[in-house]
């Protein structure tokens, strides 16, 4: 301990924090704010080499520590090597989807008042954002559910702050398919609320991609989500279901809100998937005593999360002939994503089953 | 968004939930209460809305702090005693940031109710929010205070200064168990009973030592709290409506009380009162107010129609109030070269308000303070803890010194459990450890930790020497001169022993159901 405080300080006074290590040159913002908030008995915060290095004040009621290797199958030397490529912290976040949302609210209002929202036809309203959108809300909510717990399990600040980002682009995401039907309600007659969920629940198109979710929510590996998630759900299905479905779909019935929201939730998509290639970048990195073990429980989870995906994606084959003028083919839109889950996937080094014939 | 439009959907956003049919969802948290499945909400906001709320009070925030605090040098100008204690109290607060956020990640999967789960999915980020806050404080003050060193390795000496592990000890409390455990801790006692005092007027304190950047954070944070007290209201109501959950409730908010008030009040009166230069009211003042009239009085007492009874050992911190932040503070001024902040010995005019405020202070404390003013010389060649005959036995619960409220009516007790001696503070810290000993039994106190240790070697390990490689971080006064050093120390016969080792027991902990 004394050898990583005094040393960085010996000759000139410090005026920033010497008690993390940069990954670059210079301590980010990020890095200050984020690195070292949670307490590491292992590392950090390791009092004596001859004592029991695994020092806790108190244990949960079942006995096991308050943070514990056992609640991942990946294995690392230091968790707080992780940094989010983003460089996100609180601030930037929120001011982030603020943004996000303010366009969000000026486009609705705006397309309320020049009647586009009106316009839209019935087919549109009932079957893609009613029937479709909404219900696929309920699986937005799903990942949101999954992660704020996951955040707490995580074994560093840097990797618990990512997965609370994304809880929280989650339930935004679901409360925007929300509030704009709300907006859309008011002019134009063909918005039926009850329908998503009613989809939800019983539409056999939405079944597996309910069993998924509700798969998702009993998932108690935060690695886990963080990889099966980012790497596979939201390249391949997520994808189809919002940004094709809906999005692409929406530019062929003129609906102008839509792709925007879709947008927003992409934004947020590609960032989470950019920090999960980083993540998994980490863990198999050459030289680490774990990159093989770490290799081999990426890729089972890579196989088993794109079988249940594929088969989630697989049953809304329906759903795209129900808009009234079709964007993207259900097979156009389910090979191409599948190529690109794929290519995420093979990029890391990893094989996929969604590579070669369907 | 027209409001008729904003109430439906917030309707709509409450009823995200569905009974599950293929896979039950994860349940990885004990929860031994039944949770209604409708509730008051405490949320009233959307995301929408909470974004472009907290964008506005950050753009305030770290706006004022980069701009004119920055250009005016105001963190330069505030006083030096005061600014001292920012430099523990900061990392504390942090820390109990950091577990609220690791609490609302439980409660949004062990309570089934998807009203409560929004409003905890907000305080999650607020959470985030006042960690990079006061973390964002602290990295302000490294900048530019007059004495940088000590705010700028403050975290890395939690686990090895001994008041701040007892502040993580306290703070673990908010997510070590069960999830309701974790926000009768957090939301209805630390929040809501300690917040006011906390962020509100100790930045009244703050600001009349000079001090802007403090309240400029803190004002920011508490903004936020009324929200976290009404979701800890909320959560509290929904459980105290199930009858059959009471008697588990009752015991729950007992511990939690008592486990947060052996350590914020102690610590927090220590702060408040010690550290003013510019003197205005006491502790012991702010928490009659905040803590008995509004707490006690307000909050807890509406929650008596449905069977939540003041915690037990509530008259009993009623008293040890008045006493445990002078205790806290004689024994951090005792053990200063073992400190990472200069502690400013007491003038006349401290002793007069002390006497004034805490009538009989004198007669206790009085004498000590004396004799540490005499002591701050390194001339003088004695250290206080000396004096008083090495470190007292820490408590295996809260990990604060076994000495409250005061060291000539000290409440400690050594009991066996598990083949080791225990020490414990009061009966609260016994009974909790009663009721769950495998969760404390294994747990190493600070002087078992450092047991052997000379001064000389503690200080060196620990890092608390200057960037001269020879000045103590830590001094007994806040003069430029006559600073002590690493040597001064080498001289000293004092070593860390681990009192228990020499105690008798009591004979053994009476394990309760």
């Amino acid at each position: 301990m004394s050898e990583a405080t005094t040393a960085s300080v010996a000759g000139k006074l410090a005026r920033d924090f010497t008690f993390i290590k940069p990954a670059a040159r210079r301590l980010t913002e990020y890095e200050a704010l984020t690195v070292h908030q949670q307490p590491d008995a292992w590392g950090f915060d390791k009092l004596s080499a001859n004592l029991d290095d695994t020092e806790w004040y108190v244990l949960r009621p079942d006995g096991r520590t308050l943070w514990s290797e056992d609640s991942t199958l990946l294995r690392h030397h230091d968790w707080y090597a992780f940094r989010d490529p983003a460089q996100q912290w609180q601030r930037t976040y929120v001011r982030h989807q603020e943004q996000q949302e303010t366009s969000i609210a000026r486009m609705t209002e705006d397309a309320a008042l020049d009647g586009t929202l009106a316009a839209l036809s019935p087919g549109w309203v009932r079957n893609i954002l009613c029937g479709h959108y909404r219900a696929w809300s309920f699986f937005e909510y799903a990942l949101f559910r999954c992660l704020a717990p996951a955040q707490r399990e995580a074994l560093s600040d840097t990797l618990g702050n990512l997965l609370c980002f994304q809880s929280f682009d989650h339930l935004r995401h679901a409360q925007d398919v929300v509030v704009y039907l709300v907006e859309l309600e008011n002019v134009n007659v063909a918005v039926d609320d009850d329908l998503g969920k009613q989809q939800w629940l019983e539409a056999p198109a939405y079944q597996p991609a309910r069993k998924l979710a509700e798969e998702i929510m009993a998932c108690t590996d935060w690695a886990e989500l963080l990889v099966g998630l980012n790497l596979v759900v939201g390249p391949l299905l997520q994808q189809m279901a919002v940004s094709d479905l809906v999005r692409r779909g929406a530019m062929h019935n003129e609906d102008a809100v839509a792709p925007h929201i879709v947008m927003t939730a992409e934004r947020d998509r590609r960032r989470n998937l950019i920090a999960s290639q980083a993540f998994v970048r980490m863990m198999t990195a050459d030289g680490s005593v774990h990159a093989a073990h770490n290799r081999g429980v990426i890729q089972s989870w890579l196989d088993d999360w794109s079988t249940r995906a594929d088969a989630a994606a697989r049953a809304l084959a329906p759903v795209y002939d129900a808009a009234p003028q079709q964007g993207l083919s259900f097979a156009a839109s389910y090979d191409a994503a599948r190529a690109v889950c794929a290519g995420h996937i093979r990029e890391l080094g990893f094989t996929s089953t969604l590579d070669g014939q369907v | 968004m027209k409001s008729a439009d904003f109430v439906k959907a917030h309707d709509r956003v409450k009823d995200f939930d569905w009974k599950a049919s293929y896979q039950e969802p994860a349940s990885r948290y004990d929860m031994p209460y039944k949770i209604p499945k409708k509730t008051s909400d405490p949320f009233r906001h959307l995301v929408r809305d909470y974004c472009s709320m907290e964008r506005d009070k950050d753009d305030r925030q770290y706006g004022a702090m980069s701009d004119v605090m920055a250009r005016a040098k105001m963190p330069a100008k505030a006083s030096e005693r005061w600014t001292e204690v920012l430099k523990i109290a900061l990392p504390v607060t942090c820390y109990a940031e950091y577990a609220a956020m690791k609490c609302t990640g439980q409660l949004v999967e062990g309570v089934d109710n998807a009203e409560l789960r929004q409003g905890y999915l907000a305080q999650m980020i607020d959470e985030v929010r006042h960690v990079n806050q006061e973390a964002h404080l602290v990295r302000y003050l490294a900048k530019h205070s007059i004495d940088a060193e000590g705010f700028e390795r403050g975290f890395k000496l939690r686990n090895s200064n001994f008041l701040m592990r007892a502040s993580r000890a306290a703070f673990d409390g908010f997510f070590a168990g069960n999830p309701i455990e974790g926000a009768l801790n957090l939301q209805v006692v630390a929040e809501t009973a300690y917040t006011n005092p906390l962020f509100v007027t100790l930045t009244e304190v703050a600001a009349a030592n000079g001090d802007q950047a403090t309240p400029t954070t803190f004002l920011s944070v508490q903004s936020d709290e009324a929200r976290h007290m009404a979701n800890g209201y909320a959560t509290l109501a929904a459980i105290a409506s199930v009858p059959d959950n009471l008697p588990r409730l009752q015991r729950d908010f007992d511990a939690a009380f008592w486990r947060q008030h052996t350590f914020l009040d102690t610590f927090v009166s220590a702060v408040y009162d010690y550290f003013q230069e510019n003197r205005g009211g006491s502790y012991h003042e702010a928490w009659s107010e905040w803590v008995g009239q509004d707490w006690a009085g307000g909050y807890i007492e509406r929650l008596e129609p449905f069977g939540v009874s003041l915690p037990r050992g509530w008259e009993e911190a009623k008293e040890r109030v008045k006493w445990v932040g002078h205790t806290a503070m004689m024994m951090l001024a005792a053990t200063w070269p073992m400190q990472f902040i200069r502690i400013d010995p007491l003038n006349s005019r401290d002793f007069d308000w002390f006497e004034l405020k805490y009538p009989g202070w004198y007669d206790r404390y009085g004498k000590f303070w004396e004799n540490y003013a005499e002591m701050s010389d390194p001339a003088h060649g004695q250290i206080p803890i000396s004096l008083l005959g090495g470190v007292p036995a820490l408590c295996r619960v809260c990990h604060m010194p076994c000495v409250f409220p005061r060291p000539d009516i000290s409440t400690v007790r050594i009991k066996d459990y598990g083949g080791r001696k225990h020490a414990f503070c009061s009966d609260g810290c016994e009974r909790t450890f009663a009721f769950e000993p495998h969760r404390y039994a294994r747990s190493r106190t600070w002087d078992e930790h450092f047991d052997g240790y000379s001064i000389a070697e503690y200080i060196e390990k620990c890092g608390l020497v200057r960037n001269d490689g020879k000045t103590l971080l830590a001094q007994p006064h806040l003069r430029a001169d006559k600073r002590w050093t690493l040597d001064d120390m080498r001289r000293q016969q004092f070593g860390i022993t681990d009192p228990l080792k020499d105690l008798p027991s009591q004979g053994p902990v009476v394990v309760l159901q």
